[in-house]
């Protein structure tokens, strides 16, 4: 599993197989099967999840609502709480399908010698990184506004939708939901 | 040159949020901008495609970010603002080539990091990796919020707080530009500039 949790590091990240394997004994491992649920978030501990398979959707309450902020899918990683991690608004993660997950306990970076807080504070590195440039396609998304451009995401997101309100698929898409009918029926009759 | 160096610090002060442990590596990190630079209006900063691996600090002047559409066309996609820090991040995170395009739309003074060249120079890399996550982290929910704005805010609503943001938006843009960014038809526009 940690093999491929080091697959989604971004190259320039370039952790060695000993520091992979030194990871893969440090992190804490529990394989989690998750339905429908909201995932447990654990405050005094920094954690992430790598998702196997299903979709995560991330919400946060926003202007009096709870908002879809993104969606992730499999080969994503969440962080939770990381020590470096400030977040201004508290996600909240809801399971939008089963899903297989592995939480990982980050280490607690002070604790380390200098060689591991290198490996553990590029690997933070790598989770902040690839969620900067998520956020970004999130951002790009937030701005389509037009049918194929929904359509195309429909597609891409299908997994997830049975796990959305109308309302919520219009929110995050910025779209009434008579826009959307609109669209599904000019889409059903080509 | 170093004259950007107590610019540049006193804008990512703020990243810092009173560790006092990281503030060498700040100043390191603020030392290591040259400039500054005057872009003229028109002037591409970072080209779609660039593998420069450069980070700006825009100290005055405006621009957009541009984005590449399915169709191939750029469209406006966001503001460049004064005291905002841009990076060719794609480069810097991932080694790709730039997936955008920074291009000034008024005079714009700046500062660049080039950082091959600020790591060849590091003596104290744990430093710079924990002030480089605290960047990257005070970015996150910057980000995040600019979504939530994006889903939230009506179409008029984006208009009033371009106009905010860029008071002379429509001295230095074509209606065509600020249509882009705002993701609406040339007539969309109008009705609106026309119900303002």
């Amino acid at each position: 599993m940690l093999s491929a949790v080091i697959g989604v590091m971004p190259e320039l990240i370039s952790l060695q197989k000993h520091e992979v394997e030194w990871l893969l004994e440090y992190l804490e491992r529990v394989p989690e099967l998750v339905t429908r649920d909201v995932i447990h978030r654990d405050e005094t501990h920094s954690h992430a999840l790598y998702i196997e398979s299903g979709c995560i959707g991330e919400f946060v309450e926003y202007q009096g609502k709870q908002r879809l902020l993104a969606i992730h899918r499999s080969g994503h990683v969440i962080q939770l709480k990381a020590e470096v991690h400030v977040q201004a608004h508290k996600s909240i993660f809801r399971c939008l399908t089963s899903c297989k997950v592995w939480r990982m306990a980050l280490p607690a970076i002070r604790e380390l010698d200098a060689h591991q807080q290198d490996v553990a504070e590029r690997f933070l590195q790598g989770l902040l990184w690839n969620e900067l440039l998520f956020l970004r396609t999130c951002s790009y998304e937030a701005q389509f506004e037009d049918r194929d451009a929904w359509k195309a995401w429909i597609k891409r997101n299908a997994g997830a939708l049975p796990g959305l309100t109308q309302d919520e698929i219009g929110d995050y898409l910025n779209r009434s939901a008579a826009t959307l009918s609109r669209w599904t029926h000019a889409d059903d009759h080509g | 040159m170093t004259m950007g160096n107590p610019y540049v610090f006193q804008l990512c002060q703020v990243l810092l949020q009173g560790d006092k442990e990281l503030e060498a590596a700040m100043h390191h990190f603020a030392d290591a901008f040259e400039g500054p630079f005057i872009a003229q209006p028109g002037e591409t900063l970072l080209r779609y495609g660039d593998k420069r691996p450069l980070t700006f600090c825009i100290q005055s002047g405006w621009g957009f970010a541009q984005s590449m559409l399915p169709s191939g066309t750029l469209r406006n996609f966001e503001l460049i603002i004064p005291n905002s820090i841009l990076a060719n991040e794609d480069m810097l995170f991932y080694g790709r080539p730039m997936q955008a395009a920074l291009v000034a739309k008024t005079e714009i003074v700046y500062y660049t990091l080039d950082h091959p060249k600020y790591l060849a120079s590091l003596e104290d890399v744990h430093a710079w990796n924990q002030l480089f996550n605290r960047i990257c982290s005070g970015l996150i929910p910057i980000r995040k919020q600019r979504i939530l704005d994006l889903k939230v805010m009506s179409k008029p609503e984006l208009l009033a707080r371009l106009l905010q943001r860029f008071p002379d938006v429509f001295t230095y843009c074509t209606q065509e530009e600020i249509a882009s960014y705002l993701n609406v038809s040339r007539s969309t526009l109008s009705r609106m500039l026309r119900k303002n």
